[in-house]
């Protein structure tokens, strides 16, 4: 009886111990693998869509891929040579700005007024330094280097051939042997809570695919609004500009402000006239009207009840620790765990595991 | 490299075996062949020994199984005592109630020698159904006939108790 305690413990470490192996033999490539898992999961539907009416999921998935690779064929040929000028050009102006002189201040990208006021207004206080503040934070060493790293990431990530072959790879796998890879995972469940187990994951997949799923789709809405605004504000960069106010809007409460940054800073460092920065701030009111009227309602629904106060905290947590990622990751990863424990909490008490 | 090849054909063999076990219950008797290749996939296999429970009373209904291989036994406690409802043999199924109503297991279920399940998740059946409707009316239809013959029957039992 002692004897197979023990072996049953040594297992366990001998298992532990090759989990852990394995995670530092595929450390490298772990990034792709997930990229890859959140690519599957993201066509999943529309194979599963496909298999309907009878394609075979093998030739689903190639003639997504095909698609796929037209479709980006055709923006490599389009719009990333136009996305990479605007973005070179528009890093140009801004930085050569930086550059002429030596320092920037409120003065230096036209907000005159506001730094005539502000010095009022400073006279009137001593105890307000808002302007060197400002300058302060503008002319910060990691200001500058955030905006050189930009390019080289965008570089880096269309550069790497590998990653444009291993994730379709291991995507294309997923897609079409996910059942296998299933039952694999769950052959190794013991009986008493294979059905905990499978319960647990559907419920899961239920309520984290639904929120993840929206949460994109809303992004994806948010910058079509956006650069369609600002082609008819005729406002220059407005696809990349567009985008960058799409990718920022998950971020909760702080999004459309952070995403709004840079199309003030166009407006005002390039040739359109100042009154357009009330235009767009008005453009961008509408489509956040639209987003939390409309579409947040429509789309998210009741998937995600965290509250506003929490979801709050969170995100400022996690621009503390991660900066801007952490921002627009923070609330998805609490929103994952929170499901996890209270799924689990539940079904371990019905299933009376605990 | 032999024993690669001999491990991959006697699991097509398995597979062929596990598609003709299919195809022989009831629920799934009017399927097509292929509708039965695509179906097996929602299928995870489990064995349980014999004495290993498989679910208990009021436990969540969310897995419908298909005894392929054993017996089983239903059974209720009441106060210390178990009361046994039924058993099962193979090919025969059981936790279907779960696919119809957001009801709690209504009764216990263990091997009573070793076992092989087939075992589907609700939420897998109810894809299935959906993705592929001919099949899936065809298994509904099924089960709507069984459904009916245990109404049918128990109205009998019904009835000559009454006349008793």
């Amino acid at each position: 009886m002692e004897r197979s305690k023990l072996v049953k413990w040594l297992m366990l470490i001998i298992n532990i111990a090759l989990v852990v192996v394995a995670i530092l033999f595929y450390k490298s490539i772990i990034s792709y693998i997930i990229i890859g898992f959140i690519f599957a999961y993201l066509i999943a539907p529309i194979i599963n869509y496909a298999e309907k009416y009878r394609i075979p999921r093998y030739a689903s998935i190639l003639i997504v891929y095909l698609l796929i690779g037209f479709l980006l064929s055709l923006m490599m040929s389009a719009i990333i040579p136009m996305i990479v000028e605007q973005f070179t050009d528009f890093q140009e102006s801004f930085l050569t700005q930086l550059q002429e002189q030596e320092t920037i201040n409120l003065e230096s990208i036209g907000l005159g007024k506001v730094s005539e006021f502000i010095t009022k207004l400073e006279e009137k206080f001593p105890t307000f330094k808002i302007e060197d503040t400002f300058n302060s934070f503008i002319n910060n060493e990691n200001a500058r280097n955030l905006l050189n790293k930009i390019p080289s990431f965008f570089a880096g990530v269309f550069n790497i051939l590998g990653f444009m072959i291993v994730v379709p790879v291991i995507g294309f796998f997923l897609l079409k042997d996910g059942r296998i890879f299933m039952r694999m995972i769950f052959s190794k469940i013991g009986n008493r809570y294979f059905e905990f187990f499978l319960h647990l994951f559907q419920k899961i997949e239920e309520s984290f695919g639904r929120f993840f799923r929206a949460l994109l789709l809303e992004t994806l809405l948010v910058a079509l609004l956006s650069i369609l605004g600002l082609l008819i504000l005729n406002i220059p960069y407005a696809l990349i500009l567009g985008l960058i106010v799409g990718l920022a809007n998950p971020i909760k409460y702080f999004g459309p402000f952070i995403g709004a940054v840079p199309t003030l800073l166009v407006i005002l460092l390039g040739p359109t006239p100042d009154i357009f920065i009330l235009y767009s701030i008005i453009m961008f009111f509408i489509v956040q009207q639209i987003d939390s009227l409309i579409l947040f309602p429509w789309l998210m629904g009741k998937s995600m009840d965290l509250h506003p106060l929490i979801v709050l905290l969170t995100v400022i947590a996690g621009g503390y620790g991660f900066g801007i990622l952490g921002m627009l990751l923070a609330v998805p990863i609490v929103f994952l765990i929170k499901t996890i424990v209270e799924v689990s909490q539940k079904s371990l008490k019905e299933f009376e595991i605990i | 490299m032999k024993l690669f090849k001999e491990n991959e054909a006697h699991k097509k063999d398995e597979e062929k075996e596990l598609i003709k076990f299919l195809s022989g219950v009831t629920i799934f008797n009017k399927l097509s062949k292929n509708d039965l290749k695509n179906l097996r996939q929602y299928f995870y296999i489990r064995n349980f020994k014999a004495d290993e429970i498989i679910f208990k009373k009021d436990y969540p209904n969310v897995v419908f199984y298909i005894l392929k291989q054993g017996e089983l036994k239903v059974f209720l406690k009441v106060k210390d005592n178990e009361i046994e409802l039924d058993r099962i043999k193979p090919q025969q199924h059981f936790g279907e109630m779960g696919i119809f109503l957001e009801e709690k297991r209504s009764a216990s279920i263990v091997a009573i020698e070793d076992s092989e399940v087939l075992a589907i998740s609700k939420a897998d059946l109810k894809n299935f159904i959906d993705k592929f409707p001919r099949a899936g009316n065809k298994i509904l239809f099924k089960f709507g006939e069984i459904l009916c013959t245990h109404v049918m029957n128990l109205n009998k039992k019904i009835n000559e108790m009454e006349e008793v």
